[in-house]
């Protein structure tokens, strides 16, 4: 015959370990989330204000998973692209994880981004640390032409989509030349790896900021996507340029943002988020949602410098 | 014109034909003539390996939405390359002087004040592809491991390839990666002390 607990331990069973589970749905350094998905709310909440003649996107980083957390995220997608109908998709690095075959180009990449490919949306990706660079250049619904590096401009918005695992002097050459040759009101630039972080799996790529921030400084670079850490960060602005990150649309490191960090204005890491954007004008509006639907982060930014563009 | 302003122009014109080609980032860092000689020469063989080799390709990659296509062109180029090269080895392009001025300039800039930030970069790399190469071989990225990024610093200083050719880090092994066909085209063990 078992024996019954006693009380207080009974107690804790009953009342606190549910409370702790409700404010910690993953423990601290636990990388495998609960695998039941939550359903995708049935009204989704936009705060964009969805202008005409915007530019409007979709960001997502570190994706390509191929399990259940990336197929909610893209059914979260799939949910806000009724309402908010962005044209394209910016991805910033690691599309396909692990093997590369067709059959993993089809559950990481074709089925879950099924419903929006279908409706003519483009995706642009850039290459992160897990993808196999020279099949991906050529796969063409990654538009990116054959090129490890590329451009591509909507409107007023110009993207600068780089190589960040094998930044050459060329590709650095290459990138000045596009930036002093762009006209347009919005410069963008996204790749994998963030040249500032608080999370602390990486940490940020100080060889790389030295490279890049003086090219983007001096060519007014307005905003900076960057993923390889699994968590969402907007960034403080530094130097004058807004810097977000975008890892967790597939991955997840929960609970991996440093507390100490002072540099992020907001920071989440329990549980997979995406992104939208619009621009319109000199100001860009953008929403973070997490796969459960909730909005965590939302805001607008001013174009810097307004005046002289 | 006259004899001193001739004069005057031609000193001019022969002072800018008499001037050296520029060098390089790579060619900068290398400290002695005979240094810079041999990182131009591995450059010269590095063009030389993608006009050569990359022409044996049937078809050259170009963008499709045909996955299995790109993985059968990808396959066809390695092994053309293969068979055209059936007895290269380590130390043919990373030859014993070459691999000699190789790391000394990877030591240099270890050792410089742009040292702890490249180390730092490579410490927070995840576990990458295993450093066991073997020259004509497969990459040994084979089951999706990722692969090293190389510090951009690290590359300023390493003679410049051609596209097709990369180098890849490995542990403190410096590879040449044909990234066309996905395989070893030599390495450079000990190339990171």
């Amino acid at each position: 015959m078992k024996k019954k607990p006693h009380m207080p331990i009974r107690f804790a069973q009953i009342l606190i370990l549910p409370l702790l589970l409700a404010l910690y749905p993953g423990l601290p350094g636990d990388e495998t989330p609960p695998k039941s998905a939550p359903l995708p709310s049935s009204t989704p909440d936009v705060r964009l204000p969805l202008k005409d003649g915007s530019v409007r996107w979709a960001v997502i980083g570190d994706n390509g998973t191929g399990e259940a957390p990336e197929l909610d995220v893209a059914k979260q997608m799939q949910q806000y692209w009724i309402k908010v109908k962005f044209d394209f998709v910016t991805m910033d690095g690691d599309n396909i994880y692990g093997g590369h075959s067709p059959h993993d180009f089809e559950v990481k990449f074709e089925q879950p981004y099924k419903a929006l490919l279908d409706e003519g949306v483009k995706f642009y990706a850039s290459l992160g640390n897990h993808d196999d660079a020279e099949i991906e250049i050529n796969y063409k619904p990654y538009n990116m032409g054959g090129n490890h590096y590329y451009t591509f401009g909507k409107k007023n918005v110009d993207f600068f989509v780089l190589d960040s695992n094998y930044m050459t002097p060329q590709q650095l050459s290459w990138l000045e030349g596009k930036l002093k040759g762009s006209s347009a009101k919005w410069k963008i630039a996204y790749f994998h790896h963030p040249l500032y972080t608080c999370a602390k799996y990486h940490g940020p790529d100080v060889d790389l900021r030295n490279e890049l921030m003086p090219l983007f400084t001096k060519y007014g670079v307005n905003v900076v996507w960057s993923g390889h850490e699994h968590v969402y960060e907007r960034i403080k602005p530094q130097q004058g340029i807004y810097f977000f990150l975008e890892g967790d649309s597939g991955e997840l490191r929960y609970h991996n943002i440093r507390g100490s960090c002072d540099i992020d204005q907001v920071g989440f890491d329990t549980d997979r988020t995406f992104m939208l954007v619009e621009v319109d004008g000199d100001q860009l509006y953008f929403q973070t949602i997490a796969r459960s639907g909730a909005t965590v982060d939302s805001g607008q930014l001013t174009l810097q410098n307004s005046k002289q563009k | 014109m006259t004899t001193a302003r001739f004069l005057k122009v031609s000193l001019l014109a022969s002072a800018l034909f008499a001037l050296p080609v520029l060098p390089s980032h790579a060619q900068q860092a290398a400290t002695s003539a005979s240094d810079r000689k041999l990182l131009s020469d591995f450059s010269k063989k590095a063009k030389d390996y993608v006009s050569k080799e990359h022409m044996l390709a049937q078809a050259q990659m170009k963008p499709t939405s045909d996955v299995a296509k790109l993985q059968q062109q990808r396959k066809q180029l390695r092994d053309a390359v293969q068979q055209s090269r059936p007895n290269a080895q380590q130390g043919d392009y990373f030859t014993p002087d070459a691999a000699a001025v190789f790391r000394k300039v990877l030591l240099k800039l270890l050792n410089g004040p742009e040292g702890k930030k490249i180390k730092t970069s490579l410490d927070h790399a995840e576990p990458g592809a295993p450093a066991k190469f073997k020259v004509n071989a497969e990459f040994p990225n084979q089951n999706g491991q990722p692969i090293q990024s190389v510090p951009p610093t690290v590359l300023k200083v390493l003679p410049e390839l051609p596209r097709g050719l990369e180098y890849c880090i490995a542990g403190k092994t410096l590879a040449l990666r044909d990234s066309a066909a996905n395989m070893v085209v030599d390495y450079l063990p000990n190339a990171l002390q």
